[in-house]
């Protein structure tokens, strides 16, 4: 997890033009092909880039049109003028970045019966994703998307995350759709997926 | 107004995939609520295309926001490549995607937009399958408001659709609903299969494969994630049944070109007045004759 | 014995076009080429309405509209709309006055007399309907002289100026409810689905793009009696808006160019509402890119229409937001009705699976009937 209260700020090497590579049309197809892939089977870690893949999955859902809260101000002023998204609070937004090592404080937005689409997407940055077991907590996974079922491991993920989603998605169809990332990879939590705490390693 | 205005050229040219980045990036931000959802109708801000509302601009949409460069894709309409509507299609997609390619071959496309049918040979987890939808809702037949659908949809209440099911049964012995079967998935929302026949309506169920549905009209994307329960409406006593290709001596038909007895079929009439049948996938019947013909078995029938 | 091989769509497909485009050009010799700017300027009242109905304002693309979809006003609308699909959002305007516009024609039929007076302008409302047999043959010569004349006679009095409202004159009498201070962000038909109910934006932004006839259908069918608008113009008004941006480096607003556009407002009969607020009139209003007379009053018939299904429940077809909005367009109604062109084998292969069960089963319950001696 960085230290720093910028996610940016913390590898000076990647510089704001190198950024911008996340917004290349053909960029852009891809990271959402490897999210599309993410939401398909969830669980499944897919790649994303070298560094900053909190950026590049916001990069690929976030614009003009959408509406962002970074409670936790990961993201730095260039990142934020390029996504272009009004800045609101967690409870309002419709995409959340926030930090995995730390209680999540905040209720996200579940939607409506009638609009369920409106639940939140809230981007979980943690330390690493395992599939199967390993470091952090260890979870089963089951639900659409996957064959009987999945393990993963959460490295630098707060205990209280998983009790906290699993309320925010008691009452399908509103919810919450999760995406964890480490620097890399991601892998998504869609409001279906059942996920049982097989305990922490 | 100005006599010697001229169009700039570049006024009509096109972007890759036709459609702008924001309009691309929101119908993926869609696609992936419609997944979170299994079968929600979610709507999105469907774009004019240059074909026809009705013509799978929905469909076509969901397909340009996916692809890229090293994907192939397949455009089946009735189950045939060469059909007008999917060669239109097709052309459409190789004249504003470079890099991407076609192909008439199920296995070989990595993303097959299809109208009316699901391809007979089952899909796998590397392929993602668009269909196209005129009409999006079930529940239309039985509520003409949308705001009320909505509701019903959000309570998982589909008793005024079992109660029309039910009055079918009464009064044909049957339910008479024969394509765009209503469905339910994960145990919650129902969606209208696109007008697919009732014969594929079991291959949503479990696929291994996406299935995205795209009604470009009604401006709504939902979506069959893989290995996810699909199961149609039925009841204790009168099970769902797919079309069954039956003869007059209830004998199962068979394709006449690649002898199928387990394939969807078209029925097609000769001038003289005789009926025959067909598989209605293309590729899949192709492929077969081509087994078969270099495997040196059976004559080749014309 | 042949088998259907389902080939040769692709070559059908290119034989469609080359037979369209063999009738676009059917005068064969003695025909030429269309010029865009004759389409744009003789053909004016069509192009805006393909303008209106494509909701893109470029009248020389809607003239090669209309020169390619050989005057199918849908069609060229669609063109339109499929372009605009495109085109990247670089800005977005502020709410734009139409008080500014120039005008080429204003009419009340609520006053006699209006501050600035009555404009005929540009109407065939009071020509007769009877076939110019002059234009048969028009000469070049005749066709040119009839515009250097007007160039010639026109006084600097005559071209167009701005007038004030004359709604605004009836808010300040107290007889229309006052504008909001703040005016609500106007929802984005392009960008965002209709999911209802609907913001009263939201309907004007649909009706604005909707098709003319479709619009007249329904304004009509409220005025006959399936409603009870009665409508008084209180001004109708076509001419040219200018329309403003913020300067990219000042933030001033900066005139970016103008669009010609028709307006009315129709003043219908008070509320009865069950508030102890003073009686007042209730404001139709309409709207549209281009010269369309007709599009824009039967807008302002129908947004008053559907105010009232908005607030009191709908009571008729015309007063139902659903019933309207999600019907007008012609775009979406002009496809799916053509839809069904398309080949509809399975589906219907499916149906008649159902009905051969249906009546097999039918056969076997109905007893055999007896032989008629």
């Amino acid at each position: 997890m960085p230290d720093s209260s910028t996610l940016e700020r913390s590898r000076p090497m990647h510089s704001g033009s190198d950024l911008l590579r996340f917004w290349q049309p053909v960029m852009q197809q891809a990271l959402f092909r490897s999210l599309l892939t993410a939401f398909s089977y969830p669980g499944q870690s897919v790649w994303l880039a070298d560094a900053d893949s909190a950026v590049a999955i916001l990069a690929t859902l976030v614009d003009a049109e959408t509406t962002l809260s970074d409670p936790y101000q990961l993201l730095s002023d260039l990142t934020r003028t390029r996504l272009n998204a009004p800045l609101t609070d967690p409870e309002r937004a419709g995409y959340v970045i926030a930090r995995g090592d730390l209680d999540p404080g905040f209720s996200p937005r579940l939607g409506t019966l009638e609009s369920p689409e409106a639940g939140a997407t809230v981007v979980v940055i943690v330390d690493s994703l395992v599939d199967g077991e390993g470091e952090g907590q260890c979870w089963r996974l089951s639900g659409p998307g996957i064959e009987q079922s999945r393990k993963i491991s959460v490295g630098g993920l707060d205990a209280s995350w998983l009790s906290a989603r699993n309320e925010w998605c008691s009452g399908f169809p509103l919810g919450v759709d999760l995406i964890l990332t480490d620097q890399h990879r991601c892998l998504a939590l869609p409001r279906t997926t059942v996920i049982d705490d097989t305990g922490a390693n | 107004m100005n006599h010697s205005y001229e169009l700039p050229v570049d006024e009509v040219s096109y972007n890759f995939a036709f459609l702008d980045e924001f309009a691309k990036r929101e119908i993926r931000r869609s696609i992936l609520k419609a997944i979170s959802i299994p079968g929600y109708q979610t709507p999105y801000a469907s774009r004019e295309m240059p074909m026809g509302r009705g013509f799978g601009t929905g469909g076509l949409q969901l397909t340009l926001s996916l692809l890229g460069a090293g994907d192939t894709l397949k455009v089946i309409d009735q189950g045939a490549d060469d059909s007008v509507n999917a060669v239109n299609l097709r052309q459409f997609v190789e004249l504003t995607c470079p890099g991407t390619s076609t192909t008439e071959r199920a296995a070989e496309a990595n993303i097959i937009q299809s109208r009316h049918r699901i391809p007979e040979d089952r899909l796998t987890a590397n392929q993602i399958l668009v269909l196209q939808v005129p009409t999006p809702d079930p529940l239309a037949i039985v509520e003409p408001s949308e705001a009320r659908r909505k509701i019903m949809h959000g309570e998982s209440d589909y008793a005024s659709l079992l109660t029309k099911l039910y009055e079918d049964i009464v009064q044909f012995d049957e339910i008479a609903i024969s394509n765009r079967y209503p469905t339910r998935l994960n145990g919650h929302y129902v969606i209208d299969s696109s007008p697919i026949p009732r014969f594929d309506v079991p291959k949503m169920h479990q696929s291994a494969a996406l299935i995205l549905l795209g009604a470009g009209r009604e401006r709504k994307v939902y979506a069959v994630p893989p290995f996810t329960d699909a199961v149609p409406l039925a009841f204790e006593d009168v099970a769902f049944r797919t079309e069954a290709f039956l003869d007059h001596q209830g004998t199962r038909r068979h394709c006449d070109r690649c002898d199928s007895s387990t394939s969807y079929l078209d029925e097609i009439m000769h001038p003289d007045g005789s009926h025959h049948w067909q598989c209605s996938d293309t590729g899949y019947c192709n492929d077969r004759c081509a087994r078969r013909d270099s495997a040196g078995s059976g004559a080749v029938r014309s | 014995m042949g088998y259907v091989a389902i080939k040769g769509g692709g070559k059908a497909i290119a034989g469609a076009h080359t037979a369209v485009e063999s009738l676009r050009t059917a005068e064969g010799d003695a025909g030429a080429s269309l010029p865009l700017a004759s389409i744009e300027h003789q053909l004016r009242l069509l192009t805006s309405r393909v303008l209106s109905e494509g909701g893109l304002y470029h009248p020389r693309l809607a003239a090669l509209a209309i020169k390619q979809m050989q005057g199918d006003t849908l069609e060229a609308s669609f063109a339109l709309r499929a372009y605009r699909s495109t085109r990247p959002r670089l800005m977005e305007t502020p709410v734009q006055s139409t008080t500014d516009m120039r005008l080429i024609r204003r009419i009340s039929s609520a006053f006699k007399d209006i501050p600035g007076g009555q404009m005929l302008g540009p109407t065939m409302d009071y020509a007769l309907r009877l076939l110019r047999l002059d234009l048969v043959d028009e000469s070049p010569e005749s066709f040119r002289k009839v515009s250097r004349q007007f160039i010639r006679d026109i006084a600097d009095s005559d071209l167009p100026d701005s007038f004030p409202k004359v709604v605004n004159a009836l808010r300040e009498e107290g007889l229309l409810p006052p504008q909001p201070d703040r005016p609500d962000i106007p929802f984005d038909i392009t960008r965002e689905p209709l999911v209802f109910p609907v913001p009263r934006s939201a309907a004007l932004a649909t009706l604005a793009r909707a098709e003319t006839g479709s619009l007249l259908a329904l304004a009509y069918s409220n005025v006959r009696g399936y409603g009870n608008v009665h409508p008084t113009i209180a001004e109708l008004r076509v001419g040219y808006v200018p329309v403003m941006l913020p300067h990219p480096l000042t933030g001033e607003p900066t005139e970016a160019g103008e669009v010609l556009m028709t307006e009315c407002e129709v003043v219908a009969t008070q509320e009865s509402d069950e508030t102890d607020a003073p009686p007042v009139f209730s404001l139709g209003y309409g709207a549209c890119f281009g010269h369309n007379e007709v599009k824009a009053i039967a807008m302002a018939i129908l947004d008053r229409a559907l105010q009232k299904g908005m607030q009191h429940g709908p009571e008729s077809p015309s007063e139902d937001p659903e019933f309207v909005l999600l019907h007008v367009d012609g775009v979406d109604s002009m496809g799916f009705a053509n839809h069904y062109k398309m080949p509809h084998y399975v589906t219907f292969q499916s149906e008649v699976d159902r009905l051969r069960t249906t009546q097999e089963k039918d056969a076997a319950h109905t007893p055999a009937q007896g032989v008629e001696s």
